[in-house]
């Protein structure tokens, strides 16, 4: 048989699932089972409530910025249960559960630089000495995740649980309320500091935990990792997150250099 | 039906609008059923596309603005569908299974003829169940779903590329093992 024919026959076959998924499916209309769902459990005023949320958390870090820094003890009695930075929710307190295990990092596929600044307007360090990544990754769920990989070299120290990455900059798109979620554990705090013009956390002290959100936000999942030190800051309609076991001076002088 | 219609609806439903909602509902349930279903089967397809459809409703305000809704309902669906499969379960076995139904001829089949025919769609059926699932999500938006590769990219959270390589990879290897059966028939 030609190959030009198997592939039609293929193709053929795999089209005619499509007619009988359709056959197979009763007709029915979900938008009233959806709507009584929706009312009963009264969703209907959670986006309401997310507005009224995050203006809060928006002027809550407002005040704290007016302060040139503001530490966070650890397992403090907290005023506010998060802060939110861009695409990043710092929670003061353990993950859910209270698991505080190394897990995964996620990354999506790894790519090359041009394919990752197709997708979204990525920004690479231009910081003296740092070079180019070792390696460029790109996770397409909830607006595109690019990741910065460096590995030994360069005068970077080793750091903990980062699958031998010596340093990681992450950048996310979208609109980020809580893509990525931190959990501050005992011995870490949260501190705000000035990345540039942009208002950054830098988490430090100890192990946080950190939670992916699903692909579209459906939760945390539940799997996270113990990270060390962390810089986050948004600029440009970016959250950026830069992780590797650094002082502070030369993290915010790698956020800064991002061009 | 305008894309405009459905930006006005979003908006309208991120402001809480349920009755907007409903007739976004109306509009995606389609598409919604058939994403799920060739997750989790037909028989729990309504209710993960509902599941779906409630959870979506408070997930709005990660929608941006002016960005195709499609892909974006397609791919909450997807991911309330999977997690709610709690087996391995195949897609090519959501509908029915090999063997049911012989492929459509333009004249009348000898008995010889149905026989290869349900040989080879049985082939191709198996085949596509020993296909890695990264392969074989792909061959669904793109075959099953009718999804373009701009939105299969987008429900799968990977790159147009990547979408590419991996539909021509599995059809090479659902046509490489189809002309393997065939030739040893």
């Amino acid at each position: 048989m030609p190959e030009s024919n198997s592939r039609l026959l293929v193709e053929s076959e795999l089209r005619a699932f499509s007619h009988e998924l359709d056959a197979a499916l009763e007709p029915l209309d979900l938008s009233s089972a959806v709507t009584r769902r929706l009312e009963e459990s009264s969703a209907r005023i959670r986006p309401r409530e997310r507005v009224r949320r995050r203006r809060l958390v928006a002027a809550l870090a407002a005040t704290l910025a007016v302060a040139a820094t503001l530490a966070i003890p650890p397992a403090r009695a907290a005023v506010t249960n998060f802060l939110e930075v861009g695409a990043v929710r710092v929670h003061e307190a353990p993950p859910p559960g209270g698991r505080a295990t190394a897990g995964p990092l996620r990354l999506g596929e790894l790519t090359a630089l041009d394919a990752a600044r197709a997708r979204m307007a990525a920004v690479v360090p231009a910081a003296r000495g740092l070079g180019s990544p070792d390696e460029v990754w790109f996770d397409g769920t909830a607006g595109g995740v690019t990741s910065l990989v460096y590995r030994a070299g360069r005068g970077l120290p080793a750091a903990k649980n980062t699958d031998g990455i010596r340093l990681l900059v992450q950048e996310f798109t979208g609109d980020g309320s809580g893509f990525l979620h931190k959990y501050l554990t005992n011995g870490s705090h949260a501190q705000q500091v000035a990345v540039g013009p942009y208002d950054s956390v830098f988490i430090t002290g100890g192990d946080h935990f950190l939670a992916y959100d699903a692909a579209t936000g459906e939760g945390v999942t539940a799997d996270g990792r113990l990270v060390g030190n962390a810089l986050i800051f948004q600029r440009e309609g970016l959250t950026i997150r830069i992780e590797g076991d650094l002082p502070l001076a030369r993290m915010v002088s790698i956020g800064a250099s991002l061009r | 039906m305008s894309t405009t219609d459905d930006l006005e609806l979003i908006e309208r439903a991120k402001r809480g609008n349920v009755e907007a909602y409903e007739e976004l509902v109306r509009r995606y349930q389609h598409d919604a059923r058939r994403t799920a279903a060739v997750i989790v089967g037909v028989s729990l397809a309504d209710d993960a596309a509902q599941e779906a459809f409630v959870r979506a409703f408070g997930f709005l305000h990660r929608f941006r603005s002016g960005s195709p809704f499609r892909p974006w309902l397609l791919a909450v669906v997807a991911n309330v569908a999977r997690n709610q499969s709690r087996s391995t379960r195949r897609w090519t076995r959501a509908v029915r299974a090999p063997g049911e139904r012989g492929i459509s001829a333009t004249h009348a089949p000898s008995a010889e003829d149905e026989a290869l025919a349900r040989r080879r769609e049985g082939t191709v059926r198996a085949a596509l169940d020993t296909l890695p699932i990264r392969y074989r999500d792909v061959v669904a938006c793109r075959y099953v779903l009718d999804l373009s590769e701009a939105e299969t990219a987008q429900v799968l959270g990977i790159a147009r590329g990547t979408v590419k390589s991996r539909l021509s990879r599995a059809l090479d290897r659902l046509e490489r093992q189809l002309d393997r059966e065939v030739h040893h028939a």
